[in-house]
């Protein structure tokens, strides 16, 4: 312990600093930038201190003495969730000292930030469902309020509302399963109800279950309810980095990780998360590739990396989906704030109108370019190692569903199915990564126009999740005997980096990561010659992908019934309300009327009624003893 | 001695009743703002008598004096109010009829 109750200030640090952010020097001031600024660094310094203090038992601190007691719960993937959310929070914070300089409304934008940050820990740091419920929400909250930054657009107000009502969906069904979970075991405690798992009975549990992957897919953009995500490009681009790395999505994964040990005997539980988690990876990138908007380009490649997590987890690869989120977090971190610098110094999202010029930004070029390997799984690449581990445990819940079949079975091959859906998956990613890369920094015959660097304090947040990405990856052994050591319910395998490296390409799965890098590489070389053959032979397909596979019209039709609906009900029901209140009105109206004529507002007429009624009181005290 | 103060003990409940109804009876019919005071006054005045008188019959004269007297500075105090009240009504009106005060029509 080298400082307790670090957990309390990492939670509270970015609260009270998103509390103070208003009343901290005048507007458009640099001290309240910098306050901002160090706030988001304090609290990263105590979620890193918390990794000394990691422990299997729940920490409990007395709010309230005798009255409320917060339960901590600071085992390994939690704190290494809180750190996630901590430091890449704080790079985004310092990158938005140049990004948002001279907007309007900073002060909301850094107070909101930190408490999108502190909710973040909050959330992962708590051992409690309904605690975890109330920062879940106040995450959803902050995202609104972010994506809809811009509320002077309608664009971004429209968004911003289509998150909040999207995500809500999933939120409604995660309350039904904690409050199953409450009615089950009297307890919201999550680890008192995994102590009580055996006396859950199995169809409350296979309820709750269910309910849970439904929130974690609104949380975390899954098929079907991923539009929101690509939607919410309209924020500004570090709170998208913010999103898509640190905060919002990584809480449904995490949620899933969490309850993992409770459910993951569940009948169909594993497959349901298998089957949303690769069909979500493949819409996603098929849906990347066409996309004009750079933005919109990492959002998709966000849903389609979730969709990879989410797919370890339903394989068993459960430290492969931690993994993968972490490299994916500092990535996708890198990736959107280097977008992000090239939209600040451009001013174009469309990657069209962008056209290589931003090639002139050296430093923003080389680490988007590592950004892009890391995101496609070139060798030595943090997203490399991840996604190998990802495709290795594929690899082997493939093996082990199809040795129920015979070679001739159908359930043979549909065992492999997933598998195979995933390779192909990748292979899109390093397509479209390539791509995006290509139109925005790839080098043309002629240079357009010339474009500077970024500031230094945009740049500094990028080479340190440029060497992060690198890197990130040598930490695996420790990692994952943190989760050994204090996350008992999961079995994982421990791993050093020697054994990771032999591992990794001495096995068959190496070849199916190389696949899909050769499919998509083949891909992105004869771009030229499938584009044509997509917007004349194919148009169709490529039409219906263009329109996001119709998600949005779907819902945007069954709203448009629901509304109807309403407004059926409206005509009919609400006028018989109507009637009742409308007569409760009158009536009193015209029963207070009546009353009218006693209010001459002549001071006799007063007098004489107080002399009246001060003899009649006489007479009663007269007569009543 | 006991007839003397039961003859008085009436006399003085008479001129009260009187006093008191005279100046409700002001209060009641008329309209001018002096006149209404000067109700009030005549009422006090009746009250006033009646001090005097219940502290004469419990031998308690002092304490009744005392009171009275302090009644009647009140009173003062409460003329010179009323009537600064009704001066500046008079100049805002340009009546001293209390009626034509009321703003509110029921």
């Amino acid at each position: 312990m080298i400082l307790p109750y670090s957990y309390i200030l990492a939670i509270v640090t970015p609260i009270i600093g998103a509390a103070l952010i208003p009343y901290i020097g005048k507007p458009d001031s640099k001290i309240r930038v910098w306050f901002a600024v160090l706030c988001g660094f304090l609290t990263a310094f105590f979620t890193l201190l918390l990794i000394p203090n990691i422990t299997e038992k729940p920490v409990t601190f007395e709010w309230i003495p005798g009255l409320i007691t917060y339960t901590f719960s600071l085992d390994a993937i939690s704190v290494f969730m809180a750190i996630i959310a901590g430091t890449i929070g704080s790079l985004v914070v310092l990158f938005s000292v140049k990004y948002m300089e001279g907007q309007e409304g900073l002060p909301r934008y850094y107070a909101l930030t930190l408490l999108f940050i502190g909710a973040m820990i909050g959330l992962v740091l708590t051992d409690n469902l309904l605690i975890l419920y109330f920062f879940w929400e106040l995450v959803g909250l902050c995202s609104y309020a972010l994506i809809g930054f811009y509320y002077k657009d309608p664009k971004a107000a429209r968004a911003g509302m289509k998150a909040f009502l999207t995500t809500r969906v999933g939120d409604v069904f995660l309350l039904v399963g904690i409050l199953t979970l409450y009615w089950a075991t009297n307890t919201f405690s999550i680890r008192d109800i995994m102590g009580a798992a055996s006396t859950i009975p199995a169809d409350k549990l296979s309820l709750a279950a269910f309910c849970f992957i439904i929130g974690a897919i609104g949380k975390s953009a899954q098929v079907p309810l991923h539009v929101w995500l690509p939607d919410a490009m309209e924020a500004p681009t570090t709170i998208s980095a913010l999103i898509h790395a640190a905060t919002m999505v990584n809480a449904g994964i995490y949620l899933i990780a969490r309850m993992y040990p409770l459910f993951h005997n569940v009948g169909g539980w594993l497959d349901a998360i298998m089957w949303i988690g690769v069909i979500t990876a493949l819409l996603a990138a098929v849906m990347a590739v066409v996309e004009p908007d750079i933005k919109r380009v990492l959002a998709y490649s966000t849903v389609s990396q979730l969709g990879f997590m989410m797919f370890a987890l339903g394989v068993g690869g459960y430290f492969a989906s931690q993994f993968h989120l972490m490299s994916h977090a500092i990535f996708k971190a890198l990736l959107f704030l280097c977008a992000g610098a090239v939209i600040h110094e451009v001013g174009t999202r469309n990657m069209y109108e962008i056209d290589g010029s931003a090639r002139s930004m050296k430093i923003t070029r080389t680490t988007f370019l590592i950004g892009v390997f890391a995101l496609s799984g070139i060798p030595i690449f943090n997203g490399f190692w991840s996604k190998d581990m990802v495709l290795a445990s594929a690899y082997t819940h493939a093996g082990d569903a199809a040795s129920a079949y015979g070679y001739a079975d159908i359930g043979f091959y549909m065992a492999y199915l997933p598998l195979i859906i995933i390779v192909i998956a990748a292979a899109f990613t390093v397509a479209y990564s390539f791509k995006a890369y290509w139109l925005v920094f790839g080098k043309r015959k002629e240079q357009k126009k010339y474009v500077h660097e970024a500031p230094s304090c945009m740049t500094a947040p990028l080479l340190i999740l440029c060497f992060a990405s690198v890197v990130s990856w040598l930490s695996v052994g420790y990692f994952s005997r943190l989760i050994i050591d204090y996350n008992p319910m999961v079995h994982i395998e421990e791993m050093n980096v020697l054994e990771l490296v032999t591992e990794t390409f001495t096995s068959i799965p190496i070849l199916l990561t190389l696949i899909a890098i050769c499919l998509g590489l083949t891909a992105f070389v004869y771009r030229k010659e499938i584009a044509r053959a997509m917007l004349t032979r194919y148009r169709v397909i490529y039409d219906f992908v263009k329109i996001g596979f119709g998600f949005d019209g779907l819902y945007l039709w069954i709203v448009r019934r629901i509304l109807s609906l309403g407004r059926i009900f409206v005509h009919h029901v609400e006028g018989i309300f109507d009637k009742f209140n409308y007569g409760v009105a009158y009536g009193s109206k015209r029963f207070s009327a009546s009353f009218r004529r006693t209010h001459t507002g002549n001071l006799n007429v007063n007098l004489f009624g107080i002399v009246l009624g001060v003899l009649i009181m006489l007479v009663i005290l007269l007569y009543v003893k | 001695m006991g007839l003397i103060i039961d003859e008085i003990w009436k006399a003085d409940t008479i001129v009260v009743l009187l006093l008191v109804g005279i100046g409700l009876y002001c209060l009641l019919s008329k309209g001018n703002m002096i006149k209404m005071i000067i109700g009030i006054e005549i009422m006090a005045k009746g009250v006033m008598l009646n001090f005097v008188m219940s502290g004469y019959l419990q031998n308690n004269t002092g304490l009744a004096q005392a009171l009275v007297i302090t009644v009647i500075v009140i009173d003062v105090v409460i003329v010179a109010l009323a009537l600064s009240l009704i001066v500046n009504a008079y100049k805002h009106y340009g009546t001293l009829k209390i009626n034509s005060l009321t703003r509110l029509r029921g």
